[in-house]
């Protein structure tokens, strides 16, 4: 009885010295992604569960640490740097103010990537505020033999076409700075949907995958670049 | 019989007598008879052994008949004619003589192959690569070494003699065999190619390419090609008489790696250029690549901030492999997209000048994998770069590559916290990337994420930065330490790519820093500010060697500053001073052209010294052949062959008149009577014979009751 009253007492001195001295502990991810919530009216939240299965995917397919959902960023919010990935999506009208451009440049210059998802009506609004972040660097479209098409998944022919909205191409923009491949522009196949759970917006199953190889491509090629 | 054994042999004789005379009435006189015959018999048998007694035979046999083949062994002979098929002189006459070896009755060859020297040889081993033909010098060897008459004495070669036949007597008949085609062959011939290897991707080059011509028609245009190793066409010019001239070609490299250029002649004559009037130069094309890095590991914001800062060097070449997948057993190439296993990752470090190991998985590598690594850093001299994380370093001894590491971790190091690190102002270093430590306030930081807490260091390493938990204790976080010619430096914090995304400002400081320690653990040696260009290993004799040395400075980029000397050691012990020059259009990059003057292995030393008044040191060698004259006049001579022939009472031939010569002749027998001599005590019946006699003796001593 004295033995096993001494084990817990020992076992109890020692979790409670464990927790004191790694109160501080952390958790540390190979990768996240951090949604931009962004001003301006469009719904930034679209696709809720596509991040979340991307992350799975990150975590089942490439063996990185992961966590299991996104973070959800300002541009405004310092956080914004703890997050060297960034997803942006939407249908709406996007918005960043004059501060919000200038964190966000800095952000851009210091490293960071964003990924930006055409998810149907946001080309015009967000062409125009990327502008007032990179005012010097256009949009350009990304030739097929791109790094970002072949990272780890072959895409011979550029974007795959997941959801139909208005007929056509897709489109793969990027904005370099010095050199670096920055702002990643998914534009007319909507990556997002095609990440969205099973029966979400009846995406077929192979269009499902060809998003989930775009996307994890995306990822690889910002870890890598 | 020597006069001492027989006097020997009679005193035994009388003493054993006398003493058998002892024993006389305990037998008959019979026996006493019998056992005294067979005492003396063995004791005569062994004093006549003792005298080294010989028996001499005489026995007829089959004189063995002996094919003394001197084949020319010169440059030349490797040429494959134009009119003769595809196969090359020396294998011409390889086969032709194996099928004769191959015959019963001709089994007896000698083969000899001329050279500077006449040296014995045999038929697998002959080979073409003598830089000149002298024949008469050879033969003059070959009667000079023998003295026995030699009926059959045959020389093949393609008669391109380089050395004269005055004054030559043959003592014996020499028959010649003439290897190659007499038809004339077009023996113009690219002489040179000359690049500045190595080559600026994407930059306009020069090539100049020599050409001389012999016997090209004068009306008769030639076209030169350069072609690459691909077989693709990089420039084509139609050249006229005079032939022999320098020709300029421009030349935009569009890929990195090894170049193979191959410069050809032809005429409406010769469609396909043919072997040996090309002549191949090979050089590099890099990408301002000083130095060749390797990057591998788990992909994280860690590694994308490292290839990052190493994207902002320009000369630097890049490999880069994620280890990824669930398994994590496997390398996956970012450059060929191809997964590659550890072994064949870990088998080409030859071309590599770093590594950059980020939250690598030691685990998953082989113990030769291991091997290989360890031999590129102390043996190579090459640098390893390690990334902390929760796998990067093993755990204590159980790490493969604990004896690179600088220091010792026990198991379950990892701490994920938030730490910050300080620049430890009593620690005093003077490698090259400490001056940016000093410059950096890492108070301005963020904290990392977590540590690989370091318990215990080597005494060869050097703390730069150290961590300061919440509890006070303190770490080291940039630890670097020699092993053997290697470096090996390791960042045991994790979250690095936070001091560039979060910190502002942080680019002017942390990249430098960053950039340092890669340059550092790529350069040859620990203070090797300087890289020197050697186009080319293997030079001709009377060809220069043009030598160029690029300055770095403490970022390991290329710098104006600084000056450079150094000493060259002829293969004879003599020393040559290089003074070296600035080079007009590559900043920062000296150069001095050599002359060799002796065949052999040049060492070049070279030191260089910066501004600042460090001194560095870097080494290199080259190596330099006589030149050949082989592939020059390249025809086949019948008439140099035909009076070596008729001077001496031989025959020509030309090899298939030879094969179909040697197929219809047998071989003359002959035989000989020989005179065999042997001791008598290596026949075993003698011993066997006394054996027999002191068996008889004992045999006979027992019956009778004797002791």
């Amino acid at each position: 009885m004295m033995i096993i009253a001494t084990v817990f007492l020992i076992s109890f001195i020692k979790l409670l010295f464990t927790s004191v001295l790694y109160s501080e502990e952390i958790k540390i991810y190979d990768f996240t992604i951090g949604r931009i919530h962004y001003d301006g009216g469009g719904d930034w939240y679209s696709d809720p569960s596509s991040l979340p299965n991307l992350l799975k995917a990150v975590r089942d397919r490439l063996g990185l640490h992961v966590s299991a959902e996104e973070s959800v960023v300002k541009p405004s919010d310092q956080t914004l740097y703890d997050h060297p990935f960034l997803y942006l999506t939407g249908h709406g009208n996007i918005s960043f103010s004059p501060a919000e451009v200038k964190m966000l440049r800095a952000y851009f210059e210091r490293g960071g990537f964003l990924w930006a998802d055409d998810n149907y009506g946001m080309d015009e609004s967000f062409r125009r505020e990327i502008a007032k972040v990179f005012p010097d660097s256009p949009l350009v479209e990304l030739p097929f033999s791109h790094l970002i098409y072949h990272t780890y998944y072959p895409f011979q022919h550029g974007l795959p076409k997941i959801h139909e909205h208005d007929g056509g191409p897709p489109h793969g923009y990027g904005i370099f700075l010095n050199g670096r491949l920055a702002v990643f522009y998914s534009f007319n196949t909507d990556i997002g949907d095609g990440l969205e759970s099973e029966g979400v917006h009846d995406d077929p199953p192979q269009l499902r995958e060809e998003a989930l190889k775009m996307a994890l491509n995306i990822v690889l090629f910002s870890l890598n670049n | 019989m020597h006069i001492f054994y027989l006097f020997f042999l009679f005193i035994i004789l009388f003493a054993s007598g006398f003493i058998y005379l002892l024993v006389y009435n305990r037998v008959s006189r019979k026996t006493f008879s019998l056992l005294l015959f067979l005492r003396w018999c063995v004791l005569g048998l062994l004093v006549w052994l003792m005298a080294n007694p010989t028996i001499t035979f005489s026995l007829l046999r089959e004189k063995p008949h002996w094919i003394n083949c001197i084949v020319d062994t010169s440059q030349s002979m490797s040429i494959a004619d134009e009119h003769n098929g595809t196969a090359h002189r020396i294998d011409a006459v390889r086969q032709t003589l194996a099928g004769l070896s191959a015959r019963k009755d001709f089994s007896h060859i000698r083969v000899f192959r001329t050279g500077n020297t006449l040296s014995a040889t045999s038929i697998d081993t002959l080979s073409a690569e003598d830089t000149s033909s002298p024949l008469y010098s050879s033969l003059t060897d070959f009667f000079r070494q023998t003295d026995e008459s030699l009926p059959d004495v045959y020389l093949f070669s393609d008669g391109r003699a380089t050395d004269k036949i005055t004054g030559l007597t043959f003592p014996s008949p020499i028959n010649t065999v003439l290897a190659g085609s007499v038809e004339e062959q077009t023996d113009i011939a690219v002489d040179s190619i000359d690049i500045s290897s190595p080559l600026e991707i994407n930059q306009k080059t020069a090539i100049t390419v020599h050409v001389s011509g012999h016997k090209i028609h004068p009306n008769l245009p030639a076209t030169l090609t350069l072609s690459d190793e691909n077989n693709e066409i990089i420039g084509i010019k139609t050249i006229t008489a005079p032939f022999a001239d320098y020709y300029s070609f421009s030349y935009t490299p569009k890929k990195l790696g090894p170049l193979i250029i191959t410069g050809s002649i032809s005429t409406t004559e010769i469609t396909e250029p043919y072997l040996h009037n090309n002549q191949v130069q090979t050089g590099t094309i890099v990408n301002k690549n000083i130095f060749k890095i390797l990057v591998a590991g788990q992909p994280s914001w860690d590694m994308g901030f490292i290839l990052r800062a190493i994207a902002s060097l320009e000369n630097i070449e890049l490999e880069i492999y994620n280890v990824i997948g669930t398994a994590k057993k496997e390398f996956f190439s970012l450059s060929t997209h191809k997964t590659i296993p550890s072994n064949d990752l870990f088998s080409h470090l030859d071309t590599i000048d770093g590594i950059i190991f980020c939250n690598m998985p030691l685990a998953i590598l082989a113990h030769t994998d291991t091997q290989q690594l360890i031999q590129f850093v102390t043996a190579k001299g090459g640098g390893i770069f390690f990334l902390g994380g929760p796998d990067t370093f093993g755990s204590g001894t159980q790490s493969g590559l604990f004896s690179l590491l600088p220091f010792q971790l026990n198991s379950g190091d990892f701490r994920t916290q938030p730490i910050k690190a300080f620049s430890p102002p009593s620690i005093q270093n003077r490698s090259p990337f400490s001056q940016f430590i000093k410059k950096i306030d890492f108070s301005q930081f963020p904290p990392l994420d977590g540590f690989n807490s370091v318990d215990s260091l080597k005494l060869t390493a050097e703390v730069h930065l150290k961590i300061r938990t919440s509890q006070g204790k303190e770490y080291p976080l940039l630890i670097s330490s020699k092993a053997g010619n290697g470096k090996v430096i390791a960042f045991t914090g994790r979250g690095i790519y936070k001091w560039d995304l979060a910190a502002q400002n942080n680019s002017s400081t942390i990249l430098p820093l960053i950039k340092s320690i890669i340059g550092w653990i790529a350069a040859p040696s620990d203070d090797a500010f300087m890289h020197v260009h050697l186009p080319r290993l293997n030079y001709s004799l009377g060809e220069k060697v043009p030598l160029q040395v690029t300055m770095l400075n403490a970022l390991y980029e290329p710098t104006v500053e600084g000056t450079v000397s150094g000493t060259i050691t002829q293969p004879d012990g003599s020393k040559t001073a290089a003074e070296f020059l600035p080079l007009l259009d590559t900043a920062g990059t000296v150069s001095y052209t050599y002359f060799p003057s002796l065949p052999g292995k040049h060492f070049i030393e070279l030191e260089g010294t910066t501004p600042a008044g460090e001194v560095s040191h870097a080494t290199s060698y080259c190596i330099v052949h006589q030149p050949t004259e082989e592939f020059r006049f390249i025809t086949a001579q019948k008439d140099t062959l035909r009076e070596i022939a008729e001077k001496s009472g031989g025959a020509f031939f030309t090899l298939s008149q030879f094969e179909a010569f040697i197929a219809e002749r047998s071989a003359s027998r002959g035989y000989e009577r020989m005179e065999i001599t042997r001791l008598v005590i290596d026949y075993p019946v003698i011993l066997l014979f006394l054996v027999g006699l002191m068996a008889s003796e004992w045999y006979i001593r027992i019956k009778k009751g004797l002791s």
